[in-house]
């Protein structure tokens, strides 16, 4: 028993490296994902690293240069406050991407533990964090953040935690249902006769199996996010000013003489967080792609 | 494939039904024929001879209908077509003109009013209208006086007003000569009376309706909550259909004692985003707005249809200060948030000067030898000093829909921090705003906009109540006595020397900081004529609504 | 199959409990006393702290959350939604005359995804990876990828400002009310940018399922046995390959009704979702809790109605087997 138990752990364990091998290598074969990694990153690179090494900045006003069309020292032009609308841009995109990131890493951390415990535990914790999965799920995200952060107040804080406490059902979901056909595999019951505890069978073998799906669901998460961020300072529930956010410079475009005769106040940060939300779609689509072994994909 | 036209079937049936919302009528419960007919638009192309004029006022509005109620300009449009005055005002908002008195009689010393009141007027229900409705209304508002949440009337200024408060007492100071005469005696003598009844807080009401309404139960009756056939007046226009911050349609009250109004029906639409309404001008879709903001007065004079007015505007935009708290009760540092702001900045760069600055209270007039606070940054650095600020923050609140509030206030902000003053803009919703504005909660300092009606210096002592309670806290007794002063004067000389000697106080003191007043862009279509004229103060523009025509 | 429609009905009943249990506790622990919201604050700077002690009691603002919200459920349930605090009317008032009108955008929307997101997913899977599956591949990443509110805008303004072939905003023509096609022009951009925005999600659905079905054993088999290619995509294809889309007809309803949110403040469409968003504004806990009520239980109603036309549609679905 031991014997067949110990190979067939290493049988698992060599076709998970070999796959994981694999789906690299289909990932690098999108075309569109790979596109979408490098616009990342270079948004990514530019909203972090270049306030450090320039002078930039979103909220220095200055009346000479209200509403003046791109041109010297203004390279994207000056909003209707004088402020610089590249560096707003840039600050901008860091609000974006810590949403983004900020919101989905806290409700993976969330989403996972509550699927370990409904997961483990069974029984009555399993029922009651379906339940508030399945009820989340229900209706539309957007409408109960709004109530939240009629609650708690607009805010960066405010809405990360509020997209990260609403957030988490799909990673729950995940992390459960690996857990369950874990728990179902016979490998498992041979490590378990062996007398590996639970903990350690949950990291060896747990983690790496829904670390794919995982991923999956987390790029899409920072899509979602970054997309609501957008929506909720647009409608003037999400970020303060003077925190400059994306959304809310497109905000100013609610204005005709703005939508019109500015259009370089709005359509910077329109096309930032469309290119952002793009390149993160491809990325999630490659990865999707690339994990999914019944994929038609020609390669 | 069944399931799938299922699903769309059920889609376009819900769709058609929803479509039909006029058309299947149920039983008329008074909200859901407003929903109906309420919520109007127009046609792409732009309409051509239609027989209803679309207005928009973009400024907040509230919906009650009774004076006692809150309200804003918005509301004063509405009750100048639906209720009456007794006297109103031509578009230089000076001028007096009859309205429900005809004709009237004032005292040398002017604290005795007689009215004759109109004959063969008629409430919009049929009833006639005597000066038992005038007494009503004036002995309701004296006993009642302190539950006006909004604009003040003038009942508690005539004689024994103070006695009758809460009580069910007749109003000494006014007496009912016959069924078409009342004479009203002032507790003390004041020019300005005429023209102060012409503010629409003092509509008149239907007693044969209101009688047995209380301070308690008035927000619940159905006159208040502006249903068809309860809110009823004497004006042109009979309130027809009211959606709450939507809109509001009113007929024309054939019977309307000043003539039939010409035109047909006047929808009244509540925006609450602005560009729309911009967008509405410009399809055709809107024929008449206030208040349009000024950034988008060049794109509409370009256009053909419309007529663009930019008007100076009394009302300031101004800072608020919590005077009796420290730091901020040392004038010093008001003056130093005076010099440390580009007032002419904000006014040449951000408004291309369709904006004034202007350093008094609405009405003042901006006198020679007032400290004009140019802008200096370093005389606001020693200010500061000198009264040993120490980097308190100043937490600044104002109201998220005040126009141009997201552009202007990090301006200000940037301005005063260059200063060294660390502030904390606090935007807010207008509901909280207007609560912490009541309980003085939660700002060191608020944005007032408004006073827009100030076309006298008088007007703007609403801004300094007596109690201390309210606004800035800022009680000088001398100020109460030179506003009392001018009053009780007709010669106009005298009221000057007054009104200086004020402006130089509040100039010194600084209780308020006044930033710039912004011009007032009314878009009307060429189409609207006849009697139509922008008021000088545009709240007041539809007391001549009856002579309007369009085409 | 009737039993286990029962128990759906019954489970959603529960999770709307759920919901509106949560968004009630939220709101009551807003910061701030209860009472400054239910009372005028005129009124209050006159009221002795007894008083307004008193009045906390009245309205039962003292008592522990669970029993608060006892009461608001017993009072919906006897048809009482309570009061906005803002305009002072009810709430089923303030709701009321908004449901249509968002239920007639949704509709549009739903008709306009389907209407474009179906054949499109269609064509795609049939034409894979050919030039216009690559095109409407990404045409649809980038509807899904532009925020609603920049397409919204950018539509109301070439077409309804510019080109002015459009209305723009409100619900219909004054005077026009029974003019089905005036309505209809009323609806046509905020239904059109909501549902194309809900088209592309479909599309690719469609375009996967399709996908799938066409390279399946039977459909070779149909063409093996000589089926001509069209026959086979309408027999056998296309009746498979739509089923699971229905299923995620019903997934789409709410994002729909979050798309509808900001659809309709950028149209200034009279619905249920502007309503939610001054509700949040204006911080009024009624309002919320009442478009939570009605929302939720339209979201939860159209998942029933989605696996139940799932059920009726795939015969190899029998919900009362067990599993």
């Amino acid at each position: 028993m031991t014997s067949v138990g110990d190979t067939a752990v290493q049988v698992a364990v060599a076709e998970h490296e070999s796959l994981t091998r694999q789906a690299i290598r289909r990932f690098l074969r999108h075309r569109l994902a790979i596109i979408g990694l490098l616009v990342l990153a270079f948004v990514a690179a530019v909203a972090v690293f270049l306030p450090l090494a320039v002078r930039l900045d979103p909220t220095a006003t200055d009346y000479g240069a209200i509403r003046q069309p791109p041109g010297p020292g203004h390279p994207l032009g000056a909003d209707q406050s004088g402020r610089d609308v590249w560096a707003r841009l840039v600050y901008g995109s860091r609000i974006s991407l810590l949403v983004g990131f900020g919101a989905v890493a806290l409700y993976l951390a969330i989403g996972t533990a509550l699927g370990m415990i409904a997961g483990f535990l069974g029984g009555f914790a399993d029922q009651l964090v379906m339940r508030a999965t399945d009820t989340l799920l229900s209706i539309p995200i957007l409408l109960l953040i709004i109530v939240f952060i009629a609650v708690v107040g607009p805010g960066l804080t405010s809405v990360i935690v509020v997209i990260a406490l609403l957030g988490w059902p799909p990673t729950t979901r995940l992390v459960r249902a690996q857990l369950l056909s874990l728990r179902e595999a016979e490998f498992v019951t041979a490590v378990r006769v062996v007398g590996v505890g639970n903990l350690g069978i949950v990291l060896r073998h747990l983690l790496p199996n829904i670390f794919g799906p995982l991923t999956v669901v987390a790029t899409f998460g920072v899509a979602q996010a970054i997309l609501l961020e957008a929506s909720l300072s647009f409608l003037g529930l999400g970020v303060r000013p003077p925190v400059p956010s994306l959304g809310e410079m497109i905000n100013a475009a609610r204005a005709p003489s703005t939508l019109q005769g500015l259009p370089w106040v709005w359509l910077p940060p329109g096309i930032v967080i469309a290119l952002l939300v793009l390149a993160v779609n491809f990325i999630g689509d490659g990865l999707r792609d690339a994990l999914d072994p019944r994929s038609t994909r020609r390669a | 494939m069944r399931m799938h036209r299922s699903i769309v079937g059920a889609a376009v049936a819900v769709l058609i039904v929803g479509a039909c919302q006029g058309a299947s009528s149920p039983a008329a419960s008074p909200s859901s024929s407003a929903a109906a007919s309420a919520s109007a638009g127009g046609s792409p192309a732009g309409s051509a001879g239609t027989a209803v004029l679309r207005v928009a006022r973009l400024a907040d509005a509230y919906n009650f209908f009774h004076p006692v109620e809150f309200q804003t300009g918005n509301q004063f449009q509405w009750y100048n077509c639906i209720f009456d005055t007794l006297v109103k005002v031509q578009d230089d908002s000076k001028t007096l003109t009859d309205d429900l008195a005809k004709t009237w009689d004032v005292s040398p010393d002017a604290s005795v009013y007689t009215f004759h009141l109109a004959s063969g007027v008629k409430w919009q229900d049929g009833q006639p209208f005597t000066a038992d409705d005038l007494i009503y209304t004036a002995t309701w508002g004296a006993q009642n006086y302190d539950a006006y949440k909004g604009f003040l009337p003038v009942w508690n200024q005539l004689k024994g007003a103070a006695g009758v408060l809460h009580t069910s007492k007749p109003l000494p100071g006014l007496k009912k000569i016959d069924d078409s005469t009342v004479e009203m005696t002032l507790e003390a003598p004041n020019s300005l009376f005429l023209v102060q009844l012409t503010d629409a807080a003092n509509v008149i009401v239907p007693q044969h309706l209101l009688k047995d309404v209380t301070a308690a139960n008035v927000e619940k009756v159905d006159f208040t909550l502006g249903k068809p056939g309860a809110t009823i007046g004497t004006g042109p226009y009979k309130l027809t259909a009211f959606t709450p911050d939507q809109s509001l349609e009113l007929t024309a009250n054939p019977d309307y004692f000043k003539g039939a109004p010409k035109i047909p029906k006047i929808i009244f639409k509540i925006f609450a985003d602005p560009s729309l309404a911009v967008a509405q001008l410009e399809s055709g879709d809107l024929d008449l707005a206030f208040r349009v903001p000024p950034s988008e007065f060049d794109r509409l004079s370009a256009l053909p249809n419309l007529n663009v007015l930019s008007a100076a505007n009394p009302g300031i935009v101004r800072i608020v200060f919590r005077t009796e708290e420290a730091p901020w009760s040392d004038k010093r540092v008001r003056q130093a948030f005076y010099y440390a702001i580009n007032r002419q900045g904000i006014v040449d760069q951000y408004y291309k000067g369709r904006a004034k600055v202007l350093i008094n209270p609405p009405g003042f007039k901006e006198y020679d030898d007032l400290d004009k606070y140019a802008f200096n940054v370093d005389k606001a650095k020693q200010l500061l000093s000198d009264a040993g600020y120490s980097g308190q923050t100043f937490k600044l609140m104002y109201d998220q829909t005040f126009p141009d509030a997201a552009q202007v206030m990090p301006l200000i902000q940037a301005d005063l921090q260059n200063a060294g003053i660390k502030v904390e803009l606090v935007p807010l919703d207008t509901a909280t705003y207007g609560k912490n504005y009541g309980s003085r909660q939660g700002w060191d300092g608020f944005i007032a906009v408004g006073g827009s009606e100030a076309l006298t210096p008088n007007k703007s002592e609403q801004y300094f109540p007596k109690d201390g309670k309210h606004e800035s806290g800022y009680t000088n007794p001398r100020i109460y006595e030179l506003w009392a002063a001018a009053r009780s004067t007709p010669d106009a000389a005298k009221q000057d020397e007054s009104y200086h000697e004020l402006a130089k106080i509040l100039n010194e003191d600084v209780p308020q900081v006044n930033l710039y007043s912004p011009n007032l862009v009314m878009v009307s279509t060429k189409r609207l004529d006849g009697g139509f004229k922008v008021h000088l103060n545009e709240r007041e523009t539809f007391m001549n609504v009856e002579t309007w025509t369009l085409q | 199959m009737g039993a286990y429609f029962l128990r759906r009905i019954l489970i959603a009943f529960v999770v709307l409990f759920g919901i509106t249990l949560i968004a009630y506790t939220v709101l009551s622990l807003a910061p701030g006393d209860p009472v400054l919201a239910r009372l005028d604050p005129e009124q209050l700077s006159r009221m002795t702290s007894a008083q307004v002690d008193q009045r906390r009691h009245e309205l039962g603002l003292d008592q522990p959350i669970p029993i608060r919200y006892y009461h608001w459920l017993a009072d919906v349930v006897q048809g009482n939604l309570g009061f906005s605090i803002v305009s002072g009317r009810p709430i089923a008032e303030e709701m009321g005359p908004r449901l249509l009108p968002s239920l007639s955008l949704l509709s549009f929307a739903v008709i306009v995804a389907l209407v474009v997101g179906l054949p499109l997913g269609i064509l795609s899977a049939v034409h894979q990876y050919g030039r216009s599956d690559y095109l409407l591949s990404a045409i649809t990443i980038f509807l899904i990828s532009t925020p609603t509110f920049v397409l919204g805008l950018v539509a109301l303004y070439v077409f309804g400002v510019t080109l002015r072939v459009l209305p723009v905003g409100d619900l219909y023509t004054f005077g026009k009310e029974r003019d089905i096609l005036d309505r209809l022009a009323h609806l046509a951009m905020p239904g059109a940018i909501l549902g194309l925005v809900n088209a592309a999600p479909l599309m690719r659905y469609t375009r996967a399922s399709m996908v799938e079905v066409l390279s399946s054993d039977y459909v070779t088999t149909a063409r093996a046995k000589g089926l001509a290619g069209r026959v086979v995509l309408v027999r056998h294809a296309l009746r498979n390959a739509l089923i699971p889309v229905i299923t995620v007809l019903g997934y789409l309803v709410p994002d729909l009704v979050a798309g509808a949110v900001i659809t309709e403040t950028v149209f200034n469409w009279p619905g249920l979702g502007q309503l939610s968003v001054h509700a949040a504004n204006d911080r009024d806990p009624a309002l919320l809790m009442g478009v939570i009520l009605i929302v939720g239980a339209a979201v939860l109603l159209s998942s029933i109605v989605a696996d139940f036309a799932y059920s009726v549609v795939d015969p190899r679905i029998r919900y009362d087997q067990g599993r």
